[in-house]
This record gives structure tokens, C-alpha cells and sequence, in this order.
């Protein structure tokens, strides 16, 4: 692999095309392990594993979600959705991914900071077009378009996941987009999805 | 210790019918599955556990391949676990395997997949043999499969057809979508011959087992009426009932013991609690899937078999194949359609079951030599609306959100419906795909995990893209839009064979005729491990029904 396709492929893992797998993958034609390592190293150091949100990330999540899915008079948003149930689920789910636990709850400081440098003021104070176009700022930026995927993954996982889950509240999800969910639907979250006693 | 006249290591469509025919003679058969036994009740549409999570197959951070690709800059191979690269290797790890999970479209052989040699000579590069049997051989087991199993289809006479020895399916055709029709009118305007698909689902009730309902969440899901013909739904609840079988759900073999006889004496495994366990028995068969049965072939090496369990000619793991070709699509419009016909389309449940096999043998001076060709079948995307919405969310690289996303997405899932084709062709065995212990990486259990070799011979491609052409036309016919199609040399990895070539010398095959290791007298293999070829169509009847021939040659030895 050369030097071209290696930042190539390392721009499509940090914009979130690629998952860290198939970047892993790519770029160990190149890198050594260490310094593959120390790169992502980087990429998570000020990464920290805090698997509950606290009242304040709720706030601030509920915002972000707003601006990613918003309600709509004819449609559900990620408010009437409860997105958020579904990201509290996600977060204490074993089986999900932990760097994307991780790399969702490190977005929300550097969309701080983002706001801070370009507004001055925090980002829940910005108003509704503010917000959009710090959103339409981060998507540009390596971190800001890997965290809003996730999220976004997130989003779309819980509005067509089964109720149970916690988004998708009443099927509202489904309805909306004419789909009908296969029979019998699941009554209980399998044990392997359940938190860690 | 566990005492059995037969021990089965592994409960798929190759362990299944074994378990079955010897329980039902009345042998005590012991199955170990190293996966849990979900029952049917156990089986929703749980799009999240299935597909999201993957709750049916190991933890890749526990258990994983180690995958060489090649690397064309360095003509080299590079090796990374599976836990890196993406995708799995793993296919179902429960009692029934991955048959609970496939879609069960049902295709026999036909009679020149068994002399693929001397029907289209060498290919340089390739390692293409003749079968030791014939399809006349197999004939009356695949019919087997369809009484016992259930298959459910219409057979139309076509000039590929390969001979029946009873007229018809045992079960009538499965409900169709209008789409059916709309490409049995298109193929028949381009000279075609649409085939209607058989199904390994049932479109009536029997015995226990419910008719399909229809769901509409079929491949890659477990079936929650039992029409589907899982080898445990079809087989193992049937084994079990008589009394002789027992299944060890949770239970990993890591070594199968021999004796101072050159016999197999012993399984060992570990059970749900990490405690070491053995099952003792007159008669082995391995059927973990291709590349596991290997993995543990090599893992059981003992003084007398230093390079695995009766591989003194090297030929254990050699020559996996997978199905070469590769997919496509194309989209119906809904809103530009009259609205009746709109309305059909968007109807779930009802299937696609069409495929065309004008050219299992290709011979056009276009493509060159006469060839063998493969196998086209259509169906609609699986229903997974997770898995629809993820991709809805990308425009090109361009990230959507916002009310765009949102406006995209509802066009996405109200005004479009695509309909996907398949391409089956030959995975030419080659020396370049292969299965052998990787020296460094291990699983949870501390055993060496399998690597695999995944070379490809570019015929596949040349092959694959001519099916795929015509795939294409038959959409274009139809005036779907973003008509799209690709060949690549991955493989899909729920189409596994090879590894354990069955045939008649024993310096080049690894089992015999009847698929028993050329060396061991009481060790078998029966999962898709021992095809030399792979014809080019899906494995699994084929699976099935050389899994009961042998059963019966093995019943002869009891």
C-alpha cells in the first residue's frame, strides 16, 4: 500500500465509510503494528469509557439528535422516536461496539469545543440555525463525520428496531415509512444484548 | 464418559441426516454442537439479534479465521483475523447450523457437475477433477431429500433439466409475487427459459412442522412455523424422538482420540462449563462446515498422523472452494407504475422464485471455448429495514442528515422495491485456497484457529460476468432502473465446500468414495467439505443428500 492509498483509507475510517476493521485491514499492508497502534492511539487518546450518559450528555444528546433526525408535522423525529432510550440501551448493550461507545460519548466534548471556537457560547444556548450550521461545519471534519455517522447509525438502528428496545416507541418508526415487521415480533431482549451483572 | 455406536461432531445439513437414518435403525447416535438449541418457539424477527449483532454466531473477538488475502503489490499474502477483516466466516453455530438461517433455495446438480474434467477438459491453474460418483448415484437422495426434508417446487421440462426419478416435488409451489411473471415475460421476449425455484420450505403443513406464513423474513432468520427445512426442524427433532439420539448443545470438540488400532476412540470436548468431556463411540462424523472440520482434522494430530488425522498425502484442507459469481439489481419505481400493479409489488411476503440456467454450459464463440456456466436466480432484498437505512444515509461519500436524510428515506421505503439476481458459477479449486492452522492466533478455548487461503482463478470472473450480463438484460428488459451488477473473487462466505475432496486415489482425494478418510477406518466426513467441485448452484441439497448416502454406507459397518 502506498502512502496515497493508505491516507485515503485512513480518511474514509476517520469520515466513518469504512469501519475501523476494514481500516485496520487496509492499512496493515503499510503500517507496523505499532505504529498502527500509536495512530490509533491518536485517534482515541482523549477517548474514556463512561457507559452511562449523565443528566447534562442527556440534554446535550437529545439537541444533537434534533438537528440529525428532527420532528417534522407529517413525520417522527428522534424526540417522538426516543432516540435517546435507544442510545441509553446502546451504551450498556455487550455486544455493540465499544470504540463506537466510546468515539459517541467523545464527540460530545469536541462539539463543545467546536461550538466554543466558533460561536463563543455553549452549544445548547446556540439557536436552531446556529446549530445547523455547526453541524454543517463538523461534517467536514474527520471526527465530526465518523461521530455523526454513528450517531446517526444509532438513530436509524432504534427507529426500525423492535419497540422493545426503546425507540421506535409504538411502532411510530415503522408506520411512518409504510413497513410492515415480520412475526412474532421479539418479546424480550436476548441475554446476550443485556448488561453485565 | 458418553457411550454412542455413532458420534456426529457437528449438527448442520451434514450431521443431520446421519443423526436421522442411524437413530431411526435404532443405533445410539451422540450429535455435538458446539452452538445453543434454540427451538422454534425460540425464533423471532429480530432484526437487531440476527443481523445487527450477529447473536447466532461466535463473538469474532473470541473465536475468528485467520483470512490471507492477496496482496497483488507485494504478490504476497497477507494475514488478518477475522475480528479485523470483516466478514465472518461463521454461517449459524446452533443445533440445525446454518441451515436454520439459509433461504433454502433447492437446486440439484446436474450429471455434468460430476465429470467436470472430462466434460470441459483442464484449466490451467485449476485443479478440476471428475466425482467418484455419478449423478445416477446420488439421484435417489437428492429424491430423498425432497420426501424427508420437504421440498416444495414445479418442475418444468428445460434443456438443462437434470433427470428425476419421480415426476414432480412432493409439495406444491410456494406463493409467488407478481414479479414472477413480469420476468417469466421478460426472459421468454429474449429466448430464455425461466425456471420456476424449488424451496426447501414447506407450503403445507407436516407432522410437527407448520406451512410457511409467509413472513417474509426468511434468509438469515430462523424459521418460527418450522416450514423452513433446517436440519433440525426437518431432521434432529424427528432423531430425537425416537429415543436413540441425544444432542450436546454447548459442547466444542477440540480433538478426536485415536487407539493403538489406527480407530478413532474418543471425542473430546469441552461442555457449556469449560469442563473437558469425552463421548466414546464405534463410528466418527465430522460435519462442522468446511473449514472447521479441517481445523479440527489438524488439531486432532497424534504420533501415527503428525500432520492431522489421516492427511499423510497432504491433502487435508486442500482445494476449498466457495460459489464464484456474484450480484446485481435493479429498481421498480412504484409511483411511475399503474397503481394495482404498484400495490403487488410492494406486497411482502410472497416470493420471487425464478432463476435461469440457459447457460449451465456456456457455448457462444463470444465467450470461447465451450464452458461450464452457472445458475441466475432472482429475488427481492431481504426485507432488514435496519440494513436499507444505514445505506439510505450516504449519498455517494456525502453524508445525509437532517430533513434530507429523512426525505430520502421515506422515498427510499415507499416508492422503490428492488429486485436483486444472484450469480452461481464454479469456484475453480485451486492451490491458491486453502485451509491450514495459523501458527500464532487462537481462540478463547487456546487451540490454533483455521486460516484460510482465499485465491481465485480468474476464469471465475470471465464466467461470472457473462451470467451476469444476462441477468442485467433480463432487467433492462423489465425497464427497472439503476440497473446494476458486480463479479468480484470475494467469497461468500455461507458457501463453503471443499477442503476434504473425496475420490478414489488416495494421493490425491482426502476421503474415499463414501466419504470416509482414505486412512481411518471409522472417521467420516459429511458436510459440503468432500466436493471436489462445486457445481454452481447453492450446496445445500447436495449436502443433504450425499449426507443420507453415506448414512446408509456407514449403517452397513454397524
Amino acid at each position: 500500500m502506498n502512502s496515497v492509498t493508505f491516507s485515503n483509507s485512513l480518511n474514509n475510517f476517520l469520515s466513518g465509510k469504512i469501519s475501523r476493521r476494514e481500516f485496520i485491514r487496509s492499512s496493515l499492508a503499510l503500517a507496523s503494528i505499532a505504529s498502527l497502534g500509536q495512530l490509533l492511539g491518536c485517534v482515541y487518546q482523549d477517548a474514556q469509557v463512561l457507559p452511562r450518559l449523565s443528566p447534562q450528555q442527556d440534554e446535550q444528546m437529545s439537541a444533537v439528535f434534533d438537528v440529525l433526525f428532527p420532528s417534522e408535522q407529517e413525520s417522527p423525529g428522534a424526540r417522538e422516536l426516543d432516540t435517546l432510550a435507544y442510545l441509553h440501551f446502546v451504551m450498556l448493550d455487550p455486544t455493540y461496539d465499544s470504540s463506537d461507545k466510546e468515539l459517541i460519548q467523545s464527540g460530545l466534548e469536541r462539539l463543545q469545543e467546536e461550538s466554543d471556537k466558533r460561536f463563543g457560547k455553549p452549544f445548547l444556548t446556540l439557536r436552531a440555525e446556529q446549530r445547523h450550521l455547526l453541524f454543517e461545519h463538523i461534517q467536514t471534519l474527520s471526527w465530526g463525520k465518523r461521530w455523526m455517522t454513528r450517531l446517526l447509525n444509532v438513530a436509524l438502528e432504534g427507529m426500525l428496531a423492535d419497540p422493545l428496545y426503546g425507540s421506535n416507541r409504538d411502532g411510530a418508526g415503522w408506520r411512518w415509512l409504510e413497513f410492515q415487521p415480520g412475526v412474532p415480533r421479539p418479546t424480550a431482549i436476548p441475554t446476550e444484548m443485556r448488561p453485565k451483572a | 464418559m458418553i457411550e454412542a455406536d455413532v458420534c456426529v461432531v457437528g449438527s448442520g445439513a451434514g450431521g443431520s441426516p446421519i443423526a436421522y437414518e442411524l437413530s431411526r435403525k435404532g443405533y445410539r447416535v451422540v450429535v455435538l454442537e458446539k452452538g445453543k438449541w434454540y427451538k422454534t418457539s425460540d425464533f423471532t424477527k429480530d432484526e437487531l439479534a440476527c443481523c445487527r449483532r450477529d447473536l447466532y454466531t461466535p463473538n469474532l473477538n473470541q473465536e475468528f479465521h485467520a483470512i490471507e488475502d492477496r496482496d497483488s503489490r507485494k504478490d504476497d499474502w497477507n494475514t488478518t483475523p477475522s475480528y479485523e477483516s470483516g466478514p465472518s466466516f461463521w454461517n449459524g453455530n446452533c443445533v440445525g447450523g446454518s441451515s436454520n438461517f439459509m433461504s433454502g433455495y433447492f437446486h440439484r446438480l446436474k450429471p455434468i457437475d460430476f465429470r467436470l474434467l472430462s466434460e470441459f477438459g483442464p484449466i490451467e491453474g485449476a485443479n478440476v477433477v471428475d466425482w467418484p460418483i455419478s449423478y445416477e448415484d446420488l439421484e435417489p437422495y437428492y429424491t430423498k431429500v425432497e420426501r424427508v426434508v420437504g421440498i416444495s417446487g414445479r418442475v418444468v421440462p428445460h434443456h438443462h433439466a437434470e433427470p428425476r426419478s419421480t415426476p414432480d416435488y412432493p409439495l406444491p409451489a410456494l406463493r409467488e409475487n407478481i414479479v414472477s411473471s413480469l420476468i417469466d415475460d421478460a426472459g421468454r421476449s429474449l429466448g430464455y427459459s425461466p425456471l420456476p425455484v424449488a424451496r426447501a420450505i414447506l407450503s403445507e403443513p407436516r407432522g410437527n412442522r407448520g406451512a410457511c406464513y409467509y413472513s417474509n423474513f426468511c434468509g438469515s432468520y430462523g424459521c418460527s412455523s418450522g416450514a423452513k427445512g433446517s436440519g433440525r426442524a426437518a431432521l434432529l427433532d424427528e432423531a430425537v424422538r425416537t429415543g436413540n439420539c441425544t444432542i450436546l448443545p454447548e459442547s466444542q470438540v477440540f480433538q478426536l482420540e485415536m487407539d493403538s488400532n489406527n480407530q478413532v476412540s474418543s471425542a473430546r470436548f469441552f461442555d457449556s462449563h469449560g469442563n473437558e468431556k469425552r463421548v466414546k463411540a464405534k463410528q466418527f462424523v465430522v460435519a462442522c462446515q468446511a473449514i472447521e472440520s479441517v481445523r479440527l482434522l489438524l488439531l486432532s494430530a497424534n504420533h501415527f498422523h503428525p500432520d492431522g488425522i489421516g492427511n499423510a498425502h497432504n491433502q487435508l484442507g486442500k482445494n476449498l472452494v466457495f460459489s464464484a459469481g456474484g450480484a446485481g439489481g435493479g429498481d421498480f419505481f412504484l409511483d411511475e407504475l399503474p397503481k394495482e400493479l404498484a400495490q403487488s409489488l410492494k406486497e411482502p411476503g410472497w416470493f420471487v422464485n425464478r432463476s435461469l440456467q440457459d447457460w449451465y454450459t456456456i457455448d457462444d464463440s463470444e465467450f470461447g471455448q465451450r464452458a461450464k456456466g452457472g445458475t441466475i436466480d432472482f429475488l427481492f432484498e431481504h426485507a432488514n429495514p435496519i440494513r436499507r437505512a444505514m445505506r439510505a444515509k450516504w449519498n455517494g461519500s456525502r453524508l445525509l442528515w437532517g430533513n434530507e436524510l429523512k426525505q430520502k428515506l421515506h422515498k427510499e421505503f415507499t416508492e422503490r422495491r428492488e429486485l436483486k439476481f444472484e450469480v452461481f458459477n464454479d469456484w475453480l479449486p485451486t492451490d491458491d485456497c486453502f485451509v491450514t492452522l495459523d501458527k500464532n492466533l487462537r481462540d478463547k478455548w487456546s487451540k490454533p484457529v483455521a486460516k484460510v487461503r482465499l485465491g481465485y482463478h480468474p476464469h471465475d470472473l470471465k464466467v461470472g460476468r457473462y451470467l451476469t450480463k444476462k441477468a442485467k438484460s433480463v432487467l433492462r428488459k423489465m425497464k427497472l432502473h439503476n440497473i446494476r451488477g458486480s463479479v468480484s473473487g470475494s467469497p461468500p462466505p455461507n458457501l463453503i465446500a471443499g477442503g476434504c475432496r473425496f475420490g478414489s486415489d488416495p494421493l490425491t482425494s482426502y476421503l474415499d468414495s463414501n466419504c470416509r478418510v482414505h486412512e481411518v477406518d471409522n472417521l467420516y466426513v459429511t458436510d459440503g467439505s468432500f466436493m471436489p467441485t462445486g457445481g454452481s448452484v447453492p450446496y445445500t441439497w447436495t449436502i443433504y443428500a450425499n449426507s443420507f448416502r453415506v448414512a446408509e454406507k456407514l449403517s452397513e459397518r454397524l
